[in-house]
């Protein structure tokens, strides 16, 4: 089994909390914000916008007793694909290492 | 609450504003002529006055109104003003100042607005009790905690209702590809995560929320740690100044760091 399904979007300003929400509701252990380089946005501040959102997503999920670690925003250029393959495989250790998270099983999962 | 009354009865009958809204007994009403004023009454129950404003000023496009405001008032109106849901040209507060059994029983930081018409300045209190202890919870128990408490809800969507900052035209909660329909509890932790996210810049700390919900879940100290995350992460508070611009709506340049002691 994969254990990175892939969600593509137009922009990480895209992004919305909802859809963080709605990944951990479901059951990932964990969600990757990939986006472009700040200052590189096609559509002007995209990505910054994402940062604050995860930011303060992953306050809120500390202090529902969710390790943050389990969100990770990370900026990176298109042709970047050796860093892309980088940081999948090192956020899919931390992960592991993590195990399972709490809301497996939970309702919606 | 003679000045009170004397203020209104003058803006009335001078044409200032069309209506005024306060209280009559334990209820919220929109007082429109001088003769009623005497059921004038500032109840120590609390609505959401703004709320109710925001949507007389959609009703009657051209209309002034006249606001009771105690400090939680204010800080919802200087938030909805900032949002475009009320048009500060067309509302003229009065300020009323709680007394202390109030501020003392709302856990209130600044129970008094700047200006303050009728009543005099008390100090509150802040609870921050509940925050404390969750904080020193390690992760697991305070994942216990917030599921049992999630798990009390019966979904009767009253800390959204309820709400003076809870004012889309459509609502996240009730879309059914975010929040399934038909379960109680609704999903959790999203229904509670999403109420929680959307406070982000906006919650001004009134508690009303707590006050509604039936089943007693501690949504203050919830959203107290949004307000609080806001103020450390984009140095914002909510409900002080309608110049200062809100972190999510408002993206200036867009550089954005987080702090680094948060890191």
């Amino acid at each position: 089994m994969p254990n990175l399904y892939i969600v593509r979007v137009m922009c990480s300003g895209r992004v919305s909390p909802h859809f963080i929400i709605k990944a951990f509701q479901r059951g990932a252990d964990g969600v990757l914000v990939a986006g472009c380089e700040i200052g590189d946005c096609h559509y002007g501040k995209g990505n910054y916008l994402v940062k604050k959102r995860v930011a303060m997503m992953k306050d809120l999920l500390r202090f529902l007793g969710i390790n943050p670690k389990r969100l990770r925003v990370e900026l990176m250029a298109a042709s970047e694909a050796d860093r892309f393959v980088k940081v999948a495989t090192e956020f899919t250790e931390e992960i592991k290492e993590l195990g399972p998270s709490p809301l497996r099983g939970a309702q919606g999962a | 609450m003679e000045p009170l009354k004397e203020r209104v009865k003058e803006l009335l009958e001078k044409g200032e504003i069309g209506g005024f809204l306060g209280y009559r007994g334990d209820l919220p009403y929109l007082f429109t002529r001088a003769e009623e004023l005497d059921g004038l009454a500032v109840s120590p129950r609390r609505y959401p006055l703004p709320q109710i404003l925001a949507k007389l000023q959609g009703l009657y496009p051209e209309g002034r109104f006249g606001l009771l405001v105690r400090g939680c008032d204010e800080r919802s109106l200087i938030e909805l003003i900032k949002n475009n849901k009320i048009q500060s040209e067309r509302v003229v507060p009065l300020g009323v100042a709680c007394d202390q059994e109030l501020a003392e029983r709302c856990g209130c930081e600044r129970p008094y607005p700047t200006e303050v018409l009728l009543g005099e300045k008390v100090e509150g209190k802040e609870g921050w009790e509940l925050l404390e202890r969750l904080e020193a919870m390690d992760e697991e128990e305070r994942f216990r905690f917030w599921m049992s408490q999630f798990a009390k809800c019966i979904k009767c969507y009253g800390c959204r209702n309820i709400c003076p900052q809870c004012f889309c035209d459509t609502c996240a909660l009730e879309e059914e590809d975010l929040i399934a329909g038909g379960t109680i509890p609704p999903e959790m932790p999203a229904f509670h995560l999403v109420r929680a996210f959307h406070m982000a810049g906006r919650c001004v700390d009134c508690g009303l929320c707590e006050e509604a919900c039936p089943a007693g879940i501690p949504l203050r100290t919830l959203y107290k740690e949004v307000r609080r995350a806001v103020k450390d992460l984009f140095g914002y508070e909510p409900g002080l100044s309608v110049e200062e611009k809100e972190p999510f709506g408002y993206l200036g340049d867009g550089r954005y760091e987080v702090p680094e002691r948060l890191k």
